[in-house]
């Protein structure tokens, strides 16, 4: 479910009308932390710094830059895992564009998809409400001719 | 003073980074319940999302947790409404969902609500209070969230001016910034929160307390949707950091408090 992205003021847990609203922290030793680290030389400052401390009973997300050697990568999560991290996951870094070589040397940079799969169906499901099945039709092969799937 | 405790999206079927979450989150989801019965709570509600219907046999574990907690509730005579959410809807026709098991505990003190619905609450002899629910909206049972709150009010106008009023949801809400809800864990589609008819009506209606709930997003807060000092929209979060895009969430649940008498 998407929604609209209208930043909204958060409040306090305020009377509402001599109505109290309480808000009650679980326990932070019963709950899971998770932690992103984002570079080699990260892992390398937490473990030296604190001694892994930081990454004791989380779940780790260890981004990969695109020039990170695998073995690295492996004695990194090794490390954390030393440290007492509940588990490491190696993920690539999230790109928002990828830049491909051409033969000759130019680069070129890909087109961004334009529309997901999802936002077809969730269109189609809206347009099948009010319209009759040809213009639905029509509809549906006019938004997957823009579609990039 | 009547106390609710409020807890949502439970998604006891999440694995994060492939770590099953299932023991905690069923550990913190008895929490909520023990709490409940501690304080001798006049109510429980849970918001929605106990779990996907599609996520394989453990989905048997997750009702079962959300059939015992309802049984403790049950016992301890803590009414106990279950809210169904977008991850519990199984889109088959039927209109069932995850919660739909809890049916066979269907007494006093232990509702599923699967459509939408108002409840008068009656706590004593002297104290009432009015609930009205809008869940997910499965496809197969469509409804207008607007329309039906405009007909709530319309309905029982003189008894939700008498008594407080909860309106509690699992719908989108206009004006809160989509988490990891919406971008890691996306299911069904975009319904809304009938935020600008609840006010109209509570206005109208010279209703003098009254509460907005909603569960599907993640983080926990209170939300002026409407603008600096306008009705919130309480939020109680899930009970769990379930993805990276949570990792400065707190995990957390409500409390509300209701002072006896007018």
């Amino acid at each position: 479910m998407a929604s609209k992205r209208t930043k909204a003021a958060t409040g306090d847990r305020s009377p509402v009308e001599n109505i109290v609203i309480r808000s009650t922290r679980l326990d932070e030793a019963e709950v899971t932390g998770l932690l992103t680290i984002r570079s080699l030389a990260e892992v390398d400052d937490l473990v030296a710094e604190t001694n892994g401390a930081t990454a004791h009973g989380k779940i780790v997300r260890l981004i990969q830059a695109h020039d990170d050697p695998r073995e690295k990568l492996d004695d990194a999560a090794e490390a954390l895992r030393g440290a007492g991290a509940l588990a490491v996951r190696v993920v690539p870094t999230p790109r928002s564009k990828v830049v491909v070589d051409k033969p000759g040397g130019e680069e070129r940079t890909p087109a961004p998809r334009q529309t997901s799969a999802r936002e077809i169906v969730r269109t189609i499901i809206e347009e099948a409400k009010t319209q009759d099945r040809a213009a639905l039709v029509a509809h549906a092969e006019e938004i997957m001719g823009r579609a990039s799937l | 003073m009547k106390r609710i405790v409020v807890t949502s999206d439970w998604h006891l079927d999440a694995v994060t980074a492939g770590v099953r979450r299932f023991e905690e989150i069923a550990s913190a989801a008895n929490t909520t319940a023990t709490k409940a019965i501690e304080s001798r709570a006049d109510a429980y509600f849970f918001l929605g999302d106990l779990c996907d219907p599609d996520a394989g046999s453990c989905v048997f574990r997750c009702v079962e947790v959300a059939l015992k907690i309802a049984e403790r509730l049950a016992k301890a005579k803590i009414p106990s409404y279950w809210l169904a959410g977008n991850h519990d809807v199984i889109e088959d026709g039927s209109g069932d969902t995850t919660l739909s098991p809890i049916r066979s505990l269907s007494s006093d003190y232990v509702t599923v609500v699967e459509q939408p619905s108002t409840f008068g609450m009656v706590f004593g002899v002297d104290f009432g209070m009015n609930l009205v629910v809008l869940p997910y909206v499965a496809t197969s049972r469509r409804y207008d969230p607007a329309a039906f709150v405009r007909d709530s009010f319309e309905k029982r106008r003189d008894d939700f001016a008498r008594h407080p009023i909860v309106v509690a949801g699992h719908l989108n809400v206009e004006g809160i910034v989509p988490g990891s809800e919406t971008e890691d864990m996306p299911r069904g589609r975009d319904v809304w929160f009938p935020y600008e008819e609840v006010c109209r009506q509570i206005d109208d209606s010279g209703v003098k307390r009254a509460v907005l709930l909603n569960g599907h997003y993640h983080k926990a807060g209170a939300y002026a949707v409407g603008g600096k000092g306008s009705r919130a929209v309480h939020v109680p979060g899930s009970l769990a950091r379930l993805t990276f895009g949570e990792e400065d969430y707190t995990p957390s649940f409500l409390t509300l408090e209701i002072p006896d008498g007018k």
